[in-house]
């Protein structure tokens, strides 16, 4: 399977935002995306794009699915959607509005039968379960909640072995916005079973942090959500050094 | 971009990822509208069959709004081309073998069957992400670009390679399957053109600038 090099764009009460530790800066709505960052040029060198609605507030839903529905409408490529995915319902809209995937989060932990629902109702290709992960030392730990609720593993690995989840979205906290470097050794939360495809994010600040996550064997994919670093040319110079390191990703003009 | 006074029209079952194909076309400078009346496609000179999910849902949804007479109207008209994306493809041939198995359109002929079972003994079902598509010669989709080009697929079910009287486009999963198809002025692929870059956009175009045969 080709490997892939992803954008994710986190969304906050209306506006794109930068989030560094969790901690999140405000810096544009839709419009200012595309007017700042000509968007839907930059999504001409990745394979996917990833919407998170992190406003931890059902009143934005709507305003999220708007700007959902607008960004797809430029980008041809996978979209997948997520945050605050309560219910079935949540779920059939963000696909109404464009998604191609969704990602859950706090439902694998808090409510993994609504998971089963979805994968059964869309298909487990559909349902990505995006998580966070902490270091401690040579430790690590779930957290959700933006990173304050540690959480067991074990109705990770179920929905895993079950075959509910498509792939798996896995985000360090500590590299989250940094630009230091991604952090490979979050999946080892998984106990080494790497029985989905696996998107790694958080950390990347310069094209060869992702370079060096995506040419690791167990990494399907690699992701950043870095707009001020990698969209403009970023994002080109990226997916060149991918391809130039021997790679093999997908390839358009 | 070309001709932009035809109007495109999406056949509406309610399955598929519509919002994506619509903004394709817009984006190819084709005006489209959405429908699932029988007698609007019949008339209509462009058609696009989208279409996520399980055939014989599908077919059920298709006949209770007597769209597979409207499509096959419209096809046998002569005036008319349409294109099927995933299971909008599956959906023009005689028939699927999914969920307890469905007569198709059968517009084309062929049948639609699970990936082998040696495919999924080693390889995931379905099968999903960029793969390569190999082009037939002559054919007016894969105009333009190079013998061998990536599209996304994301699919459990495939038609197999066999005669055909159409022309067929082929990818390998584990085993060679039909990534799409043309016959006069029916076409399908396996593939979501509408979400492969550049690459999905010119045989999107290659699709809509088609002459009628």
């Amino acid at each position: 399977m080709k490997k892939r090099l992803i954008f994710t764009l986190l969304y906050e009460k209306g506006s794109f935002v930068l989030s560094r530790n969790f901690r999140t800066q405000k810096i544009g709505d839709v419009r200012w995306l595309g007017s700042h960052y000509n968007f839907e040029k930059a999504s001409r060198f990745i394979d996917e794009l990833i919407l998170i609605n992190i406003s931890g507030d059902p009143s934005f839903d709507e305003h999220f699915r708007e700007t959902l529905s607008e960004v797809v409408s430029g980008v041809f490529v996978p979209v997948a959607a997520g945050g605050g995915v309560r219910t079935l319902d949540d779920a059939a809209s963000l696909f109404k509005f464009g998604a191609d995937k969704i990602l859950v989060n706090r439902a694998i932990f808090k409510d993994p039968a609504l998971v089963r629902t979805l994968s059964q109702r869309f298909g487990q290709q559909a349902v990505v379960g995006s998580v966070d992960v902490r270091r401690t030392g040579s430790d690590f730990q779930v957290y959700t909640d933006k990173g304050t609720q540690v959480q067991p593993t074990d109705c990770l690995g179920e929905l895993i072995s079950q075959g509910h989840l498509g792939e798996l979205y896995l985000n360090s906290i500590d590299r989250d916005g940094t630009g230091q470097g991604m952090d490979p050794g979050i999946v080892k939360i998984l106990d080494n079973s790497f029985q989905v495809p696996l998107i790694l994010a958080g950390g990347a600040g310069k094209p060869e942090h992702l370079l060096n996550a995506i040419t690791l064997p167990y990494v399907n994919a690699v992701a950043t959500a870095n707009l001020l670093n990698f969209v403009g040319d970023g994002l080109r110079k990226t997916r060149e050094s991918i391809v130039e390191a021997g790679v093999e990703l997908a390839q358009w003009d | 971009m070309s001709n932009s006074s035809s109007l495109v029209t999406i056949v509406d079952y309610g399955m598929g990822n519509i919002r994506s194909i619509e903004a394709a076309i817009k984006h190819l400078g084709y005006a489209s509208r959405v429908s699932g009346d029988s007698m609007m496609i019949s008339q209509s000179e462009i058609l696009v069959l989208p279409g996520v999910g399980s055939f014989p849902v599908a077919m059920k949804a298709i006949k209770a709004k007597a769209i597979d007479t409207g499509i096959q109207d419209a096809v046998t008209s002569g005036k008319t081309k349409i294109m099927g994306i995933c299971l909008g493809m599956q959906l023009l041939t005689e028939s699927s073998s999914e969920d307890g198995g469905s007569p198709g359109l059968g517009i084309l002929g062929g049948a639609v069957e699970r990936f082998s079972r040696h495919v999924a003994a080693t390889l995931p079902v379905p099968h999903i992400g960029f793969n390569s598509v190999v082009a037939p010669e002559g054919s007016v989709l894969f105009d333009g670009l190079p013998p061998e080009t990536d599209f996304y697929f994301v699919h459990s079910f495939r038609m197999a390679t066999g005669k055909s009287s159409a022309l067929l486009a082929t990818a390998t999963y584990g085993e060679k399957f039909v990534a799409g198809f043309e016959s006069g002025n029916v076409f399908g692929t396996q593939f979501h053109p509408e979400k492969s870059q550049s690459n999905g956009l010119r045989l999107l175009a290659n699709f809509l600038g088609s002459e009628l045969t």
